[in-house]
């Protein structure tokens, strides 16, 4: 049986300049699925062809095992909410909400009780008879989604519905929007290219790059287990190295005379090899406390090159002693840190990387 | 902040003596020798006669030209195709040629007698004839309505169109329930543009539908006619009625336009 609400098999299209290549993607029913990737990779492409407004040239949509491919995208019943919202200018609130009802073929008392336990649910009763002009941010994006999901649709897409709003105001907006969905148990799709949106809401998520899907699966597989250097510098993994594979055992790797790391496992069968680490999982070295046995392996002894004080975390770029570059290592760490350990440019400390998080792709140099 | 005030008054003023110059010119039509008589013309029996004719025929024509110019520019707007620079190019034509070869134009086409009898066959004759001003208004018009009306549904985003079409709503009715009602301004702006070209059009209802007094004259025909026969008071009395419906509609475009004015 096909565990799949909505699936694309190896849909590829052009457009112009741009393609899509063997799009394999698959959310299950009632599942908060986010398309993740950078700006020109493809995601709303990629939305257009779900909804009908692009044909595919070759592959195939299924909804609930049903090929979809050929069908108008009045037809399809997914609800879209785009990036700017796109409420009817000419139309109240409440007509920018029941316009849909109409044609949904819902009886009109069944479609009049299902609209109001969306606005008691998305909290918009006060809106009613409002200019949709004269909306704030979050007040435009629960009319869109209301009017969206009015018509009780199989799937719900949204294409980077936050990038209207303010930061402030978008993480408190975020739950709400996934509780909401949870609430209805509505199947959604959901595009962004911001990693912590995408790492908050999504139960799935799939990595979109130039026109391809590169990964797909939980947050936590995503973000610790990139699956090549391209997803890997995408989802922040700010220290990427290349180096030659070295010792008998083959699980060092030497990216030049004074930095090398040793790895958990050997790396086979390549010669060549890419490392990569987040910031966060480089650590400072306190004299004080033992360290902890992941981090023996890889120790180094330099200076901070540079130092960035943000409201919720720090970054500082180390240079290894004896190294000819800027910097060698970035680490994030919190705020609260940079006080306790009295942290400045030009302080001499030590660094080590937390072996279990080192990625390596090998032959990939 | 004073060099910024400098430039805002060398425009003000630049602007204040072209609009003078323009003004000057059309006023010129009301400084004649004798006013007694050019009041008198204006409710003479011609000129009644060629006010209503043209008020009568660009209402017709205008309303053809609005019928025919919302889908070929939605269709110009919306949709990529073979032969789309082909197809704009031979309907902007009579914009970039005057209005005269346009009337030659038509004649040839419309007075061939293939043609000629086949149009005849359902009771209408172009040639020297009223439906003539008519057709000549419309093919006159029509391209400025395309292209105001293309701009509008060029400015609508295609968002509300694609969000319609997801809610179940066919590419037809929502082209009715949306697109139709957010081009509004750009629809009206065009309705008060091809009734003035309407109005005014001459060259082409000259050769098409011909300069017959009190048969086909339009208020710019009776402008020519009564110039030809040194007539000047009946001449500047067609021309302040155009004038006036050319005002009215201006004047509509500027308060469409107004409100969605953004000045500094």
């Amino acid at each position: 049986m096909n565990p799949f609400y909505l699936e694309t098999r190896k849909l590829s299209l052009t457009l112009n300049a741009f393609s899509l290549k063997d799009i394999c993607l698959g959310i299950e029913q009632g599942e908060y699925h986010m398309l993740l990737g950078p700006s020109g990779s493809g995601k709303s492409t990629l939305m257009k062809a779900l909804l009908g407004f692009h044909t595919a040239g070759s592959g195939a949509v299924l909804l609930d095992g049903r090929d979809i491919s050929g069908e108008a995208p009045e037809k399809r019943r997914m609800g879209y909410v785009p990036q700017n919202y796109a409420l009817f200018p000419h139309m109240s609130v409440m007509e920018n909400i029941r316009y849909g009802a109409r044609r949904s073929g819902l009886a009109v008392h069944e479609a009049d009780r299902h609209i109001d336990r969306l606005i008691a649910i998305l909290g918009i009763a006060h809106l009613g008879g409002r200019d949709v002009l004269t909306l704030s941010g979050g007040e435009k994006q629960r009319v869109a989604i209301c009017r969206a999901l009015a018509v009780k649709p199989c799937v719900v897409l949204l294409d980077e519905p936050y990038a209207a709003i303010d930061e402030g105001s978008r993480r408190v907006l975020w739950c709400e929007l996934k509780h909401i969905m949870m609430t209805l148990g509505v199947t959604t799709l959901h595009i962004t290219h911001s990693l912590e949106e995408a790492e908050i809401l999504g139960d799935r998520l799939t990595v979109l790059m130039d026109g391809r899907v590169v990964q797909n699966g939980t947050g936590k597989e995503l973000f610790e287990h990139p699956a090549n250097e391209p997803v890997a510098r995408y989802l922040n993994y700010r220290n990427i190295y290349s180096g030659k594979v070295c010792g008998a055992d083959r699980k060092t790797i030497a990216v030049n005379d004074r930095f090398s790391v040793r790895l958990e496992q050997a790396v086979a069968p390549a010669n060549d090899a890419v490392f990569c680490i987040r910031p966060q999982d480089a650590k400072i070295i306190r004299e004080d406390i033992p360290l902890r046995d992941e981090l023996k392996e890889n120790v180094y002894s330099g200076v901070i090159a540079e130092m960035f004080q943000l409201t919720e975390y720090s970054i500082v770029r180390f240079q290894i002693d004896g190294s000819g570059s800027r910097y060698d290592i970035e680490l994030k760490y919190p705020g609260h840190i940079d006080r306790r350990l009295a942290l400045f440019p030009g302080k001499k400390i030590s660094v080590a990387l937390w072996q279990p998080k080192i990625i390596v792709f090998p032959g990939a140099a | 902040m004073k060099k910024s005030g400098f430039f805002r008054l060398f425009l003000a003023g630049f602007s204040f003596i072209v609009v003078g110059t323009v003004f000057l010119s059309i006023a010129s039509l009301l400084f004649v020798d004798s006013p007694d008589a050019v009041i008198r013309c204006l409710f003479s029996e011609e000129i009644l006669y060629a006010f209503r004719l043209s008020l009568t025929t660009a209402v017709i024509s205008t309303s053809f030209v609005i019928c025919a110019a919302v889908p070929v520019a939605y269709l110009f707007s919306r949709y990529s195709f073979f032969g789309k620079r082909l197809m704009k190019t031979i309907l902007y034509i009579p914009v970039a040629f005057p209005e005269i070869v346009l009337g030659l134009c038509l004649l040839m086409f419309f007075g061939s007698d293939i043609v000629r009898r086949l149009f005849q066959t359902v009771g209408l004759d172009f040639v020297f004839s009223k439906q003539g001003i008519v057709l000549a208004q419309f093919f006159t018009a029509l391209p400025y309505a395309i292209r105001i009306i293309k701009s509008a549904f060029d400015g609508i985003d295609p968002q509300y169109e694609f969000v319609s079409r997801s809610l179940g709503y066919t590419p037809l009715r929502t082209f009715i329930h949306i697109s139709l009602p957010l081009a509004k301004r750009g629809i009206l702006a065009a309705v008060a543009i091809s009734f003035a070209r309407c109005a005014g059009a001459f060259g082409s209802v000259l050769i098409l539908a011909g300069g017959t007094r009190m048969v086909t004259e339009t208020l710019p025909i009776a402008l020519f006619l009564n110039i030809s026969y040194g007539n000047m008071s009946m001449a500047v009395a067609a021309g302040l009625m155009l004038v006036v419906i050319a005002f009215a509609g201006m004047y509509i475009i500027e308060t469409i336009e107004s409100d969605s004015d953004t000045t500094v």
